[in-house]
């Protein structure tokens, strides 16, 4: 069918002027124009009834196609390199799926169930890699009663305690089958619980049911929930235990009722877990039992941790240790690399007499806390092979710091300094400082500014100002200003010249000049023996129109120093990174839902 | 200076730093001794050699794995590890996931392990949070379970 010529019959219709207008035609008109559309007409419907045909023979072709490429794309599967990676391939990547900051969630939609459900050769080389199963993170949290819901959100059935229960037992036997799966491989489990008054100790019961069987295995155990839902775990004797190396115990407190420890006949005391033959690092942040009566043999303790329960994510000091108790312990760990302790008093009122000398001659990295002065305790520290301190403190040092008579002590074999001081008097600080000459690394922070002292006046011609203490003039806080700055890239007595990791988490004092100043120094190879930066991290970048600087320009030397290798962080767009070369995860030790604290068991101090 | 020759006959001439960073080649090399012949590469196309020896170059000054990586190491170094891959690493495998899987036979049959520990990296980024179904998808692989051993496993399920 010839439709060229379709269009065409319009140019001699002889209305054609009035059919952009309201023109009435004229019963004749009306005749004649009926007559010549007979044409036009029946060529608009061949054209209608070849689209028709067309559409037909397009959608039988779009339908032959589609099934031509299934078939084409199942065979090309067939050769498609994804399905020939080896199984040591697939294992990797299996492996790599896993959270490597804590220790792997059960969850059916997560690694590793995940893989056993995708197909047969999936399923098969998942169960045959026991390293997928050596973790297990045990959540036993209310959620697990959530009722459910209609597509409305209104509840369609509420989740009985008998639900609950079921589910918990389905639960405790996926535990079962995934430590079995580990084969024979030493495993770490972490157990985190919700309060006892949402979740029944029955429920607890059912998966320690599942995994005390494998109690031969065990090498880490963290337990975060109240000590009365894991107490079928005291029972445990040391020789049930011979593999355990790691214990976290992080016992919840009810929050609505006042500090209750347990009574010295509790189970716990002298459990195996404690007295596990060959237990060798040991994190006790919890208010619950008392460390002087856990039972551990202390020497032969590399690591070891001794705190109050964390709030807000933060350490704080034993409930149970004086600095004299905490003396006590020290005194035996002979064997110690790394120590952390905070200490603010104990709560039945401050022992400073006594303490013990302690002589700690491994120990490599201290964290230490206080909540009240402890130079006395420090005092009879004596830690020779010191390279880490990590310092917080809540005191208001005045004219002296048990920080710094620690530092002192140290004959300059700090390198990794990390100081968290609600008050600090600035020039101890550099005294502080002055006492690292082989610093590498310093990590400073202020949690709050402190209170500025009566008259702001006073305050803004020197800085930061403390309260008026008695006797004492109002004390500067530790900043970091351009005069710090200075000393820190000088060329002359330069304060800590191997400096290669500087990270401020306050806001500083410094002007941006006296910061472009101090980073010329460093990484400008004109001064020797001064190491370049490697790391910078500061809280807020003065605005270069602050000083009269451009945007672009300070950018850009940034930017050089950048391209040169150093890692840069500006947080005051909280953890952007600026460097486009690697990105910083420092920061990452996040707690999630569900998760609590286990990724403390993955944080690097529990290194051999 | 090393000759090697691709499936597809393209020939490459190559540093020999670059090129000994895949330990088949290592090992050829050290078999043949000195000398001009060039090293056959039968498993490897011109296309995926191209960006292998893309990585190799870019990759050539870094330290060797040294054993801690094997197994050893702390549990935060192998964190670190696994997050921290530098941008022009992220660019690299960012690329269709059929030459993605082509990368990883290559790095295995050449034994490259730190670029087949990246790209197994990449291909776990790949699948993380996905369905059964979309990780199927993602591998050109089907649901090959009997219906009783899907039941099976369905029953074995972590009720979470």
């Amino acid at each position: 069918m010839d439709v060229s010529f379709a269009p065409s019959w319009l140019s001699s219709f002889p209305f054609l002027e009035h059919m952009k207008s309201n023109y009435i035609p004229s019963d004749d008109e009306v005749s004649r124009i009926r007559t010549l559309l007979l044409e036009p007409v029946g060529t608009l419907q061949k054209v209608e009834d070849k689209i028709g045909r067309l559409t037909e023979e397009l959608q039988t072709l779009w339908k032959i196609r589609d099934e031509l490429k299934g078939q084409i794309d199942a065979a090309t599967a067939l050769i498609a390199t994804s399905r020939r990676l080896p199984d040591d391939v697939l294992r990797e990547i299996f492996q790599q799926c896993l959270p490597a900051n804590r220790n792997t969630p059960l969850k059916k939609t997560g690694a590793p169930w995940l893989f056993t459900q995708v197909c047969r050769r999936w399923r098969q080389v998942a169960l045959e890699t026991p390293s997928l199963w050596a973790t297990i993170h045990i959540s036993i949290d209310t959620m697990k009663t959530t009722p459910k819901f209609n597509d409305r959100g209104w509840p369609t059935q509420v989740a009985t305690q008998d639900d609950s229960l079921m589910r918990h037992q389905t639960r405790a036997l996926a535990v079962g089958s995934w430590l079995a799966r580990s084969r024979s491989l030493p495993v770490s489990i972490s157990f985190y619980g919700g309060s006892p008054k949402l979740v029944t100790k029955q429920s607890f019961d059912t998966y320690l049911d599942a995994v005390i069987p494998f109690a031969s295995r065990w090498s880490s155990v963290l337990m975060e929930a109240h000590c009365d839902s894991l107490i079928q775990l005291a029972s445990l004797r040391a020789t049930d235990l011979p593999r355990l190396k790691a214990l976290f115990v992080y016992f919840n407190q009810l929050s609505d009722i006042p500090w209750n420890p347990l009574d010295q006949q509790s189970p716990w005391y002298g459990c195996g877990l404690f007295a596990a033959p060959g237990l060798r690092k040991l994190s006790s942040r919890q208010d619950s039992l008392d460390p002087k009566s856990f039972g551990v043999n202390w020497s032969q303790l590399t690591h070891l941790e001794l705190s109050g329960s964390p709030r807000f994510n933060m350490p704080s000091g034993s409930k149970f240790l004086s600095e004299y108790e905490a003396s006590i312990l020290l005194k035996e760990c002979i064997n110690l690399v790394y120590c952390m302790i905070y200490l603010s008093g104990g709560f039945y009122g401050r022992q400073s007499r006594n303490i013990q000398e302690m002589r700690l001659p491994f120990l490599r990295r201290l964290s230490i806390g206080e909540g009240t002065d402890i130079g006395l305790f420090v005092e009879k520290l004596e830690v020779p092979e010191l390279c880490e301190l990590q310092y917080w403190s809540t005191v208001k040092s005045i004219s002296t710091s048990s920080c710094l008579t620690l530092l002192s002590s140290t004959r300059g074999s700090v390198r990794k300094l990390s100081l968290r001081f609600e008050y600090l008097e600035h020039d101890l600080f550099i005294q502080c400082l002055q006492h690292c000459p082989s610093l590498v690394s310093l990590d400073i922070t202020r949690p709050f500014e402190p209170t500025l002292s009566d008259s702001e006046d006073d305050a803004s011609d020197y800085g930061y100002y403390g309260h008026h203490h008695e006797g004492h003039s109002p004390f500067k806080c530790f900043t970091i200003d351009d005069h710090v700055l200075k000393r820190l890239g000088g060329r002359a007595s330069p304060l800590c010249p191997n400096l290669e990791e500087f990270i401020c988490r306050f806001e500083g004092d410094f002007s941006l000049s006296g910061f472009l100043d101090f980073l010329a120094r460093k990484q400008g190879s004109m001064t020797s023996g001064v190491s370049k930066l490697k790391r910078l991290s500061i809280y807020c970048l003065p605005d270069p129109q602050d000083d009269g600087e451009c945007d672009l320009e300070v950018n850009g030397t940034i930017r050089s120093y950048i391209e040169e290798g150093l890692l840069f962080q500006n947080k005051c767009d909280r953890f952007r990174e600026i460097s486009p070369w690697k990105r910083v995860v420092g920061d990452e030790y996040f707690s999630e839902q569900g998760c609590g604290h286990a990724a403390v068991q993955y944080s690097d101090v529990w290194d051999d | 200076m090393v000759i090697l020759i691709t499936s597809d006959n393209v020939k490459y001439v190559v540093e020999k730093d670059v090129a000994e960073l895949s330990v088949l080649v290592k090992n050829m090399l050290e078999d043949i001794g000195p000398s001009d012949e060039p090293i056959p590469l039968h498993n490897v196309t011109s296309t995926v050699f191209n960006k292998v020896l893309e990585y190799c170059i870019y990759h050539r000054n870094d330290p060797p794995p040294s054993d801690d990586d094997e197994g050893c190491a702390s549990p935060l170094h192998k964190y670190l590890a696994s997050h921290i891959c530098s941008e022009w690493d992220q660019r690299f495998f960012d690329v269709d996931q059929a030459l993605l899987f082509d990368i990883i036979l290559a790095a295995n049959y050449l034994d490259i392990k730190t670029l087949l520990d990246d790209a197994c990296k990449a291909v776990a980024h790949l699948i993380q949070g996905k369905s059964t179904e979309e990780i199927r998808g993602i591998f050109n692989i089907v649901n090959d379970f009997t219906p009783e051993e899907e039941a099976r496993v369905k029953k074995e399920n972590v009720s979470s």
